[in-house]
């Protein structure tokens, strides 16, 4: 039973941080940072042994670190908790942030800090119970226990229109979720069709339902999902919330929140629904690339520094989106290792972005220009994040992007295979993949030039403005918080396998499991064509094999 | 008989603590303080309920008096006792908040306390009433206490008048209410619920006068639950009334309304053609009621700055989903489906709505200390600097009405809308889409209340004016962590609940009880074992 509990622990323990400090009295600020510090630090720790105790082999869930409670009998509800090689890096996105959240912002949250801390560690339980929660029900509760925590961090120490923000996020966020709830009680009713009634995923996975039911509670939950990652045209509340939260709240929402939605479609929408997945597949294809180059352009035309991040969040996603659509073992890693990449690198661009805009009190492009000169260590660390955002080879962010790419391509070959009479079959969905991932492509090119002329603007040419000469360098405090990113953006970029080794069993299932239902919706030509694209290469999204079958 | 007084045990309780109040009201100098009275009632609240807690424990889920002590005009069941729990801690958190409330409105009187209990009685009888004259005169001593209640700081013009139009519009529901009466003996000859039920079944009845009986009544009950289109007296009365007043009424009325119409329309028509086959079905009615109840509700509060009238307008909305409840078929007494037992839900959300409703009021009262009925934003306008607790407490209240998980606000519209789609095949599966529009309309009027409580500065000109008041504290701070305590480990509250819905289904099905059991038989007659329940 050794680390049976282990995940209760990692999910709890922010959370009685947070009870402990509602008892420390307002006035002494050094204790609350402190003892935030503590436990944050304490739950990254913690959720170490599940790296190292995580078996690569095993496909599904870890058995050594499942966690089944009693908790609503009367309901059918228990504490269930789960990781896998989906969740895992994720999860320990999630760990890593915090703490770095929370000492980064030491001298940006100066008010009201014991509530600013008790609302980050709330927030960390909820997105770590959501993670790893196997039962519908406790999902959705954590799930929802994230939406208060960043309701407050925008609406108490956001900026200057955070009232706006705070109810436009609110707004679209309850939309989404509420409508989940009714497709997750209707879950609930399908399985008490054949025995006691139970929000247990496992048990919702056995139920069959109809094409137009998986239709319908499809949406529901990929509503909920694709607000939350935001797909295009749900991502309007982004750029507002973005601006308007502290660079914590930034942080966190760019790191890992906008993941609960591409983990959330990995996780429940797909698996459950596979059909309607494949009958959506289109749909959510074509608005994941209009996302990634609409992001792109728009984040061209902005003025502000933080709004830029923000867009160019929604062409990263949709680079994530790119890859869960694809359906295929290299297409879905890749996108798990964007999600982690993504959550380094925006978060890092949004520490740098908020360290400028503390000594500068602005974030527009204009107001800066040649602090190069004035700050060459905050330089150097921004343009090494900007590559890795862009996706230079040798950091993260191409390891993540040519995967998913490759992945893409690799879905919509062979474009128009042979039959057994000899005659050509024509795929239309393997034409749209194609067209879609070419467009895709030149996502790629976009991001170079919005994020180099950006920084052209920012840190070279004359110096105009009086205020950016005598600006001051990086602290050792702000150049300690950002260390551990900059080293990751570089060792995930030159290692990526060993992050992909442990994803490769649970993906593979996934993938398995699911692709043949989506494939015959989504592609009925090729999936009849069956032993020639065979299933299992595109589980392990081996090219070589493919080439073998030809 | 002697175990007849024991079985209404909490009904005497509460009596004697009334006429106690009275009586130390006659005597005490005027002038002095009364609070001390408020903690008298408290504790016979208290008792009551720890009476009520002993005769669940005791009571099958089919229990029944045995003689005519009564006449049958009460039933106890798990239903009753349930929803006496809810209204009795309702009126004892509610009693905690007038302690210091009622001098610093200048209106200190010991009369309150005894108006209290006494409209605490007739909540209490209504939903045990098993004739309808036992239920219109229980209604009476309910709603004429409270009509003295909201008017009580006699020398608020704004107070009155919220009295005089509670009074007014009130006794004209009353009216209407004996209209209804009166078809119902014309069309059955009886008064007694379980015969008009079985006349009704049987095809003994007059089918259009009892249709018209049952139409007058559900707009009656209409007025006192306060559903669209009967609302229109709510915004006005719970803004000028006191504010302990108000929290005491939102919640003793609607528990009391809701549990005595479910009973009435079960048992006296449950028929079918009733139910759901003639043009006017009571499903077809509650289905309209519910829909505008929930959409007007909710529309308008999003305008309302008052907190007060905001909440009133809240309480309309909870009027709508509380009648989706109604609609729920009574599953078979087997036990199968544990969100398949009508008025499990019910219960349940009766019982967050009262604990968030108390803790609002409770905040509303301690921040409205200037005298004047004043709720407005400016009255709570950055309280989380000023009282961190209060405005914690006020968050949770605001975040159990949305429903936000964690909050028992939350686990009782998941029973509800359980309940709902389980039942009837999803044929109410628009109905529920309906109420999670509704609540996410809701979502901004809601969090508005913790965005000024949390992100607004408090203003410079009117300070917040805060009710020094520990028993206040004490009330807000409990019905806060019995809201948590229910959304995070709800399970022992649903099954009592789902208990309750249970003994409903047997006691309001006039075919099987209520018979005019031979004095001989045990005091306390069993039909189903509630082990099937407690167990599931």
């Amino acid at each position: 039973m050794e680390g049976s509990h282990l995940l209760t622990l990692v999910v709890t323990l922010p959370l009685v941080g947070a009870m402990l400090l509602a008892f420390v009295p307002k006035e002494q600020e050094t204790a609350h940072r402190a003892i935030g510090a503590t436990f944050a630090v304490l739950t990254f720790l913690l959720s170490i042994p599940l790296l190292t105790g995580f078996d690569a082999t095993v496909a599904g869930f870890q058995p050594d670190y499942r966690v089944s409670a009693e908790w609503i009998a009367a309901m059918g509800a228990s504490w269930e908790l789960g990781i896998d090689g989906i969740s895992l890096w994720i999860i320990l996105l999630t760990t890593f942030l915090t703490p770095i959240i929370l000492i980064g912002s030491h001298s940006s949250i100066t008010k009201r800090v014991r509530e600013f801390t008790i609302a980050m560690l709330v927030l960390e339980t909820g997105m770590l119970g959501a993670l790893v929660a196997t039962d519908l029900l406790l999902f959705y509760l954590f799930w929802e226990m994230m939406l208060i925590p960043m309701y407050l961090l925008i609406g108490i120490w956001g900026g200057k229109e955070r009232r706006r923000a705070t109810i436009k996020f609110v707004i679209y966020t309850i939309v989404g979720s509420l409508l989940m709830l009714v497709g997750i009680i209707f879950l609930y009713i399908k399985t008490g069709e054949t025995g006691a009634p139970s929000f247990s995923y496992a048990a919702i996975l056995e139920i069959t339902l109809t094409d137009t039911e998986q239709i319908w509670l499809f949406a529901a939950f990929a509503l909920a999902f694709c607000i939350k990652v935001p797909l295009f045209p749900f991502h309007t509340w982004l750029p507002d919330a973005h601006t308007q939260a502290p660079t914590a709240g930034s942080v966190v929402l760019a790191g890992v929140l906008l993941k609960m939605g591409t983990y959330g479609l990995l996780r429940f929408a797909l698996p459950l629904f596979p059909h309607a997945m494949g009958e959506f597949s289109p749909v959510i294809l074509v608005l994941s690339v209009i996302g990634i180059v609409y992001g792109a352009l728009v984040a061209y035309a902005q003025g502000d520094v933080k709004k830029l991040v923000a867009y160019s969040s929604v062409s990263h996603l949709g680079f994530v989106m790119l890859g869960i659509v694809a359906l295929n073992g290299r297409a879905v890693e890749g996108a798990i290792l964007q999600m982690v990449n993504h959550g380094i690198s925006t978060g890092a661009l949004f520490l740098l972005v908020g360290i400028v805009y503390e000594r500068r009190h602005t974030r527009k492009i204009s107001d800066f220009g040649g602090i190069g000169a004035s700050m060459p260590v905050f330089t150097t660390l921004f343009i090494i994040v900007t590559m890795s955002s862009i996706g230079l080879p040798g950091t993260n962010g191409f390891a993540g992007e040519f995967m998913i790419l490759s992945g893409s391509f690799f879905d919509a070959l062979p474009l128009s295979p042979e039959a057994a009479d000899g005659t050509l079959v024509s795929s239309s969905w393997a034409m749209l993949m194609l067209v879609m991932s070419i467009i895709a492509t030149t996502g790629v090119v976009l991001g170079a030039i919005y994020m180099l002329s950006m920084v052209r603007r920012v840190f070279f040419g004359p110096i105009v403005h009086e205020a950016n000469k005598s600006l001051k360098d990086m602290s050792l405090r702000e150049t300690l918080v950002l260390a551990p990113l900059i080293a990751f953006i570089f060792i995930i970029g030159l290692f990526p396998a060993a992050f992909t080794v442990p994803m490769e069993a649970s993906v593979a299932k996934l993938v398995l499991d699911t692709r043949p239902a989506v494939e015959l919706a989504r592609d009925a030509e090729r999936y009849n064509l069956k032993p020639q694209v065979a299933n299992e290469t595109h589980a392990l999204g081996e090219i070589r094999v493919a080439k073998g079958a030809k | 008989m002697v175990d007849d007084l024991l079985l209404i045990s909490p009904l005497l309780i509460v009596t004697v603590m009334g006429l106690v109040s009275l009586l130390v009201g006659v005597f005490a100098p005027a002038g002095s303080f009364k609070g001390w009275l408020a903690f008298l009632t408290s504790f016979g609240f208290l008792a009551a309920l720890g009476a009520c807690y002993m005769l669940w424990h005791e009571t099958s889920a089919g229990a029944a008096f045995s003689s005519q002590s009564f006449h049958y005009s009460l039933t106890l069941d798990h239903f009753g006792l349930a929803l006496c729990g809810v209204i009795l801690l309702g009126a004892l958190l509610a009693t905690l908040t007038a302690v210091h409330y009622l001098p610093a409105q200048k209106s200190d009187h010991a009369e309150y306390y005894a108006l209290i209990a006494f409209s605490a009685l007739g909540m209490m009888i209504m939903v045990m009433a098993a004739d309808l004259l036992t239920l219109f005169v229980a209604l009476e001593v309910m709603s004429i206490s409270i009509y003295i209640l909201a008017g009580f700081k006699r020398d608020s013009s704004f107070s009155t008048e919220s009295a005089m139009k509670y009074f007014i519009l009130g006794s004209f529901a009353s009216a209407i209410l004996l209209l209804g009466i009166s078809f119902t003996y014309g069309a059955t000859g009886t008064i007694s619920m379980r015969e008009i039920g079985l006349a009704v079944a049987g095809g003994d009845a007059h089918s259009e006068l009892a249709l018209f009986g049952m139409v007058m009544l559900i707009v009656a009950f209409g007025f006192k639950i306060a559903a669209a289109p009967f609302h229109m007296w709510t915004p006005d009365v719970y803004e000028g009334a006191p504010a302990s007043v108000t929290g005491f009424m939102a919640v003793g009325v609607k528990a009391a309304g809701f549990g005595a119409l479910a009973r009435l329309l079960l048992t006296c028509f449950g028929a079918p053609e009733y139910r759901d086959g003639s043009a006017v079905s009571w499903e077809t009615l509650i289905v309209i009621l519910a829909v505008i109840s929930m959409c007007a509700g909710n529309l308008m509060a999003l305008a309302q700055k008052n907190l007060k009238r905001m909440l009133a307008y809240s309480a309309i909305a909870h009027t709508g989903y509380l009648l989706m409840a109604l609609l729920v078929v009574p599953a078979s007494s087997d036990g199968e489906q544990a969100l398949n037992a009508l008025g499990g839900g019910l219960v349940f959300y009766l019982l967050a709505y009262t604990l968030a409703n108390v803790a609002a009021f409770g905040v509303a009262a301690a921040v409205g200390a200037r005298g004047v009925e004043d709720a407005g934003e400016e009255a709570y306008a950055g309280l989380a600097g000023r009282d961190p607790m209060l405005a914690f407490a006020l968050t949770i209240a605001m975040l159990s009405l949305l429903g936000i998980p964690l909050t028992a606000g939350f686990m009782g519209k998941l029973t509800l809308f359980g309940e709902l789609l389980s039942s009837g095949g999803g044929e109410y599966l628009w109905l529920v889409v309906v109420a999670v529009v509704n609540s996410v309309v809701s979502a901004y009027y809601y969090l508005r209340v913790v965005m000024v409580a949390y992100m607004q500065d408090e203003s410079a000109e009117k300070p917040i004016a805060l009710l020094k008041s520990a028993p206040l504290r004490v009330a807000v701070g409990v019905a806060a962590i019995l809201t948590l305590v229910f959304g995070i480990m709800p399970n022992k509250a649903i099954n009592a609940s789902t208990r309750a819905g249970y003994s409903l289904v047997h006691t309001s099905n006039p075919a099987t009880y209520g018979a005019r059991v031979s004095a001989a038989k045990p005091a306390i007659t069993s039909t189903v074992e509630p082990k099937d329940v407690a167990h599931r």
